[in-house]
């Protein structure tokens, strides 16, 4: 404990079936940037049903204190009990700013909890700065067309930050002060919301992650009859699989295992062609390691293109025939 | 049942959208708007509930100016019974206020469930259905793939999605509050017998008292995005471009 009595931060590190999800050490990255030297005043919360073990790694890792929350509606993620936790510690330490990743059921957490506690609630953080009016927060709206920047004062300030948008450095996880690990006993769950199971999408299966190639379609194609061109294109290389972004699959034009994204595949072929994808974070997070991405889209702006190798500004339906013409007339 | 459903309309912007002078909003000249399509399937949710439980009532509702009641009206033909908007000059509101005043609305009504939406498209926030279940003390689950009503023990049974393509399973007693994710079922289009059965529905309108301000106005802004892109911009004629990303292929070994 440190000797204030107090944390200034307190940081959920997600887990499922008692497994810690290593991405939510990125939060360590977001704390670090706001509050170099705050390690004495930072707690980590992790929940579980049986937690304790793994706390003593988290502890190591991270050089910071830890409350471990075991009770067994949280097996599985369970934001309802979640936010009766965090009403448990902001009455316990009045911790300035709740930390969460950007999940969509952290968001519902920080809303959830900023609404009855008068916090102030920023979900889906990609960048800070300091300025000498505050913290200036950046985050997307309008799928990435803008970003929205928020000046705070850091306090009563609930915030989810993006995956990825973080990087731990090497020696942001060689601390090895003494952590202290703090059990928090809680009674009873939250009545009203109950998790029964947890299951993989069965309707997830796919060989996408074993593709070298990735053609992926996007609701730019226009409409399904279209997807004859993307599979025409998939053609043209060995060992080559469809993608798509998530509309395609919401209006069945494909089954939901073509889906690439945060909620579909994650992949990372040596290509992924990504046709009338207009490249929303939740697409780019689960292509964004491809090995060379080439875009084609109408609009010069696309934010698909910030990560693209090759990009071609032009309809898809018209470029793709085209493309296949001079295929079919090359002798290589 | 009685369903509420939550709706917001948004831009509907497939080109960049122009910052506005003040750098708060965007410049609306120019610009259709729409209803924000993970509301679209909240709403069919709700109207699909209420082909197979007699006597359920449908009720939207939406908060915004005068301009936000077309959806309303979409809602209206769609199959919704009732429609309230809560007229509020001020725009864009926050989705504190706009959580705030559906859950004053909602408070005396006795709403079995209500449909959001899991995030509005423009300000990409996730957080008005969760916030309006808390004001209202109804258990909530996010990003619903699946429903089903168990009417007898005023229990339903929930798929939320999670990240990284798990389905979670959860059961929340009625009353209760569902963020609705795309895909779990598919939007009808509005059939001419259900517009011309609008065209007698005319939204109740209630005036929002809007509270303060959410940010101090100099603290917050809108910018575009930096636009430099690393990668290399083909150019040239169609067929140009065509040849040239077929030979980048061909060098890097990808093409059969
Ligand atoms: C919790 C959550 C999870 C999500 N998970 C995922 C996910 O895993 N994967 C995913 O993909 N999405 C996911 N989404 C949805 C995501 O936010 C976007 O809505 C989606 O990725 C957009 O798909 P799109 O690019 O195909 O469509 P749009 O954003 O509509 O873009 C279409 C693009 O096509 C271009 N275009 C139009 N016509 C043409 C033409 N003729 N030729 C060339 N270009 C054209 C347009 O300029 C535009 O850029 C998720 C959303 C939420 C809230």
């Amino acid at each position: 404990m440190n000797s204030s009595g107090r944390y200034k931060v307190i940081a959920v590190i997600d887990t499922i079936e008692d497994k810690i999800l290593h991405q939510s050490f990125e939060l360590v990255a977001f704390i670090k940037q706001i509050f170099p030297d705050a390690a004495s005043g930072v707690l980590l919360v992790i929940t579980g049903r049986n937690i304790i073990e793994e706390c003593g790694m988290l502890a190591d890792k991270s050089g910071f204190d830890i409350a471990a929350v075991e009770h067994n509606d949280f097996y599985y993620p369970n934001p309802a009990l979640l936010v009766k936790i965090l009403h448990i510690l902001q009455k316990k330490y009045n911790p300035e700013i709740f930390c969460l990743t950007n999940t969509i059921r952290n968001c519902s957490v920080v809303s959830a909890f900023s609404a009855e506690c008068g916090f102030h609630c920023i979900t889906g953080i990609e960048s800070v700065s300091e300025t000498d009016k505050g913290l200036m927060l950046q985050r997307s709206i309008f799928n990435g067309k803008l970003k929205e920047k928020v000046i705070v004062s850091v306090q009563k300030l609930a915030v989810t930050v993006n995956p990825g948008a973080f990087q731990l450095k090497q020696d942001d996880t060689e601390i090895k002060s003494e952590a202290f690990i703090e059990k928090i006993e809680i009674d009873e769950g939250v009545s009203g919301y109950k998790p029964v199971s947890l299951n993989e999408n069965s309707d997830m299966e796919s060989s996408l992650e074993d593709a070298d190639v990735i053609i992926a379609a996007g609701r730019g194609i226009g409409k399904p009859e279209n997807l004859e061109m993307v599979r025409d294109v998939a053609r043209m290389f060995d060992n080559a699989a469809i993608g798509a972004s998530r509309p395609v699959c919401d209006n069945r034009w494909l089954p939901y295992r073509h889906q690439v994204g945060v909620t579909g595949k994650t992949v990372s072929p040596k290509l992924y062609m990504a046709l009338g994808i207009s490249g929303s974070q939740q697409h780019i997070a689960g292509m964004k390691n491809s090995q060379c991405i080439a875009a084609v889209n109408t609009d010069p702006h696309a934010a698909i293109f910030s990560v693209a190798d090759y990009i071609i500004i032009e309809d898809v339906n018209v470029f793709l025939p085209v493309f296949m013409k001079i295929y079919n007339k090359r002798k290589w | 049942m009685k369903i509420l459903v939550c709706i917001k309309q948004v831009p509907d912007v497939e080109s960049n959208p122009e910052i506005r002078s003040d750098s708060l909003w965007i410049n609306e000249d120019n610009i259709a708007f729409r209803m924000n399509r993970y509301d679209e399937y909240a709403l069919e949710e709700a109207l699909l509930i209420k082909e197979t439980v007699p006597g359920t009532v449908i009720d939207v509702i939406t908060a915004g100016p005068e301009r936000t009641a077309t959806v309303l009206t979409k809602g209206l033909e769609k199959g919704a019974d009732n429609a309230v908007l809560i007229l509020c000059e001020r725009y864009p509101l926050s989705s504190y206020e706009t959580a705030l005043l559906i859950s004053n609305y909602a408070s005396d009504k006795n709403y079995d469930i209500i449909f959001a939406g899991v995030m509005s498209e423009d300000a990409m926030q996730c957080t008005t259905g969760p916030m309006i279940a808390s004001f209202l003390s109804m258990p909530c689950v996010v990003s619903a793939v699946k429903t089903s009503i168990d009417y007898e023990e005023k229990r339903i049974t929930v798929e939320s999605e999670l990240e990284g393509g798990m389905i979670e399973t959860v059961t929340l007693s009625i009353p209760c509050l569902i963020t609705v994710q795309t895909g779990l079922n598919q939007p009808r289009y509005p059939s001419l017998s259900g517009k011309m059965k609008a065209k007698g529905l005319k939204p109740a309108v209630i005036y929002g008292e809007c509270l303060k301000e959410g940010f101090n106005k100099s603290d917050y802004k809108l910018e575009y995005p930096d636009t430099n892109v690393n990668g290399i911009i083909i150019t040239g004629t169609t067929e140009e471009k065509a040849v040239k990303l077929m030979e980048i292929l061909h060098e890097r070994g990808l093409l059969l």
